[in-house]
């Protein structure tokens, strides 16, 4: 395989609070490459978030500070960049995408006019260039009567028009990665199925690489050629999709799996993970999931675990993952009492 | 993508501009400000204010020209004159479309008291002659708006001690007056949007030092500081340093309270995501704080501008009714007010303080009701109002 585009090394990101330190972020890694789409999934608060900002070094600062690791992006390291660099940089070859469409659009301002100040931001053009740009952009995310658009005010517009002038102002300078965070969570669930077909277009149009965060493991299924698992600040399962769905080697990915109920299976209860996603600021000693763990052993899994290939391209954070992945050990949580 | 259709063909092929908003948000034929306007017109107390504001700023700017006679052009034979009265019945029965004065002479030299002379009568009229001035600094002209033919005199609001025309000094003193709120508004809201911007922003020390800064202004008594302030500079100084002086000062006072709600405005809306998206683009942080984070404070500034006009009008006329202000001969508000302090002006020539009292009232008054007024039409919630 070529070279990634974009890796993360042991990205370690902290914040720094009165009460403790909290390590959103402790020792993520995972890669990119030109058009692939990563997903990366988990429950809020593990940390997938602040990753992604991390990459564009968008951590308030203080509490927050990148305390180790390297962003290699196209042979740089982003950690130590400067300023300056990292300002070329946001927008033009990295560009983010956020989870509210209501709040993201500076609401004085007219989508065009924000569409406009990404172009000249980074590329020599007048304005009236950009603003052709930005029509354009409009049309490529599917806006009808853009040029009209352009001159409208975001509070005009629905949730689903706003994410797609997001999507186009994140676009106008081509960047070679996209970050989305969550940029479905917000919309109907028909207004996403287009959001998320908009930007697998505009992925084979561009030939850009896009990291997918979200929880949502219907998403994942539809868009992604690799997943990366994140819980408690980690990355727990690294693998490509078909693997992650087929046959997942850490029991909290088998979990969040169980979890989700199907279409056409009559069961009286839901399966849950037992238990809560872990206060940053205390993560437990050891595997940070055996507290919820149905295959956790003692005292193995008090100790801190690796994440480490199990077979093929498939890595896995977990003692007991070469037994799944024997099939001798099933890692999904136990049929639950029912619920009434 | 079902209902995605071709965009560049839209237009064309649909030649009714409804069809294409079909399923999505109206089309935007309103603006902000056609908003702002409908809004405004709910208030008529607001546009009333408005409206006067904009004849007193428009009287004050063409003020040589509407005033018969300059500021310190004095009447040695009429000091405290009372307004004249205007009949639009001659001495001889005859009616006047526009009305005629009739000429006085000093009945009691102790109580100033003057009478009309019968058969004095002289017609106002338009365009008279005049003293030479240049209008609006520039045109060279000597014709006033209305007069008497020399040598009478009109004084449709009185004369002073020194028998210097109200009238006359009322416009004039206006355009110190009222452009000294102007002025130090920009000045200083200019000084309380960046420091309170960049206090906010930024935090950590460099809101610290801001902000203990503005405090430390703001414990001093406002009074006192402009009256140390004011000593700094030479008693004596040409007017025109003196009024730069006075906008200074107030301005140099007037930030720090405004620096600090600006700040706190900041600090909620870098919290919201527009900030961290137009991060993400790669904008500097001067340009998101000038570009992105201070126009979000518009509305509230506009409003906390005009109420804040009459503050500074205000504070001329304090410096200048402690004599610390505009100097004489030059007219202002304050120091027209500063000839009606004693009890014998009060109960005698009371012209001398219902003049400039109430031009400053009303001013005062006007930019309230207008303040109001736009607080209503620029309501956050109201001009974002199509929020699903």
């Amino acid at each position: 395989m070529s070279d990634p585009l974009l890796r993360l090394d042991d990205l370690k990101t902290y914040f720094h609070t009165d009460e403790a330190v909290v390590r959103a972020v402790d020792g993520v890694s995972y890669e990119v490459h030109a058009g692939e789409t990563l997903a990366v999934v988990g429950e809020s608060g593990s940390g997938k978030s602040v990753t992604a900002l991390s990459i564009l070094r968008l951590i308030p600062q203080p509490p927050g500070r990148i305390e180790g690791g390297r962003i290699l992006f196209k042979g740089r390291d982003l950690v130590t960049a400067s300023e300056a660099e990292m300002r070329r940089i946001r927008g033009a070859e990295i560009s983010m995408i956020f989870q509210e469409p209501m709040t993201s659009l500076n609401p004085v301002f007219t989508c065009g006019e924000q569409i406009v100040e990404a172009v000249v931001l980074h590329e020599r053009v007048d304005r009236r260039a950009a603003r052709r740009r930005a029509i354009e952009m409009l049309e490529l995310v599917g806006i009808p009567s853009a040029a009209q658009r352009a001159d409208a005010y975001p509070h005009q517009l629905s949730g689903g028009m706003r994410q797609r002038v997001m999507i186009a102002m994140a676009l106008a300078c081509r960047p070679s990665v996209l970050i989305a965070d969550e940029p479905t969570t917000a919309l109907d669930v028909t207004i996403q199925a287009q959001i998320l077909e908009l930007l697998k277009r505009l992925q084979q149009e561009i030939g850009m690489a896009v990291i997918l965060i979200t929880h949502d493991l219907g998403v994942v299924a539809e868009t992604a050629d690799r997943v990366a698992v994140m819980y408690a600040g980690q990355v727990v399962e690294y693998c490509d999709v078909r693997s992650a769905f087929a046959r997942p080697l850490h029991p909290y990915t088998a979990g969040l799996q169980a979890s989700l109920p199907r279409l056409g299976e009559t069961r009286e209860s839901l399966r849950v993970i037992p238990g809560n996603v872990p206060n940053p600021a205390h993560f437990p000693d050891g595997c940070r999931f055996h507290p919820r763990c149905p295959v956790m052993i003692a005292p193995a899994c008090l100790e801190p675990q690796t994440l480490r290939i199990i077979d093929d391209d498939h890595a896995a954070r977990c003692i007991r993952a070469d037994a799944i992945a024997a099939g001798t050990l099933d890692p999904a949580p136990p049929e639950q009492e029912r619920v009434p | 993508m079902t209902e995605n259709r071709r965009p560049a063909a839209d237009g064309a092929t649909h030649g009714a501009p409804g069809l294409q908003t079909r399923g999505t948000a109206p089309a935007p034929p309103q603006s902000p400000a056609r908003i702002f306007w409908r809004q405004m017109k709910k208030s008529p107390l607001a546009v009333a204010g408005g409206l006067l504001l904009l004849v007193f700023y428009a009287l004050a700017a063409i003020a040589p020209f509407v005033a018969p006679y300059s500021q310190e052009e004095m009447d040695r034979d009429r000091y405290y004159h009372p307004p004249h009265s205007l009949h639009w019945v001659d001495s001889g029965g005859r009616f006047h479309l526009l009305p005629v004065v009739r000429q006085t002479v000093l009945a009691d030299p102790r109580t100033f008291r003057y009478d009309e002379m019968p058969g004095s009568d002289q017609p106002l009229r338009f365009f008279v002659q005049g003293a030479p001035y240049h209008l609006l600094g520039v045109v060279p002209m000597t014709r006033h708006l209305f007069g008497v033919d020399a040598p009478g005199r009109v004084y449709l609001l009185g004369t002073d001690s020194f028998g210097r025309d109200q009238f006359s000094r009322l416009l004039f003193g206006a355009q110190i007056s009222l452009t000294v709120g102007l002025v130090g508004i920009v000045v200083s809201f200019a000084i309380g949007l960046v420091l309170g911007g960049i206090a906010g922003y930024f935090g950590g020390w460099v809101d610290t030092v801001i902000m203990r800064f503005s405090e430390l202004l703001l414990s001093i008594p406002s009074l006192y500081l402009i009256i140390a302030l004011r000593a700094v500079f030479p008693i004596d100084l040409p007017s025109q340093y003196v009024y730069l002086g006075i906008v200074g000062i107030l301005a140099f006072i007037g930030w720090a309270s405004l620096a600090r709600v600006i700040r706190g405005l900041v600090l909620s809306i870098r919290k919201q995501e527009f900030v961290t998206a137009a991060e993400a683009l790669g904008v500097g942080r001067f340009r998101i704080i000038l570009r992105h984070i201070l126009p979000n404070t518009l509305s509230f500034v506009i409003v906390a501008a005009t109420v804040s006009v009459p503050g500074y009008i205000l504070g001329e006329v304090v410096l200048s009714f402690l004599g610390v202000g505009v100097q004489e001969p030059a007219a202002s508000w304050g120091n027209m007010l500063n000839q009606a302090r004693s009890v014998r002006a009060l109960t005698t020539f009371p012209w001398l303080l219902y003049v400039p009292g109430l031009a400053i009232f009303l001013t005062v008054m006007a930019f309230n009701f207008l303040g109001d007024g736009l607080r209503d039409a620029l309501d956050p919630r109201r001009v974002t109002g199509g929020r699903s």
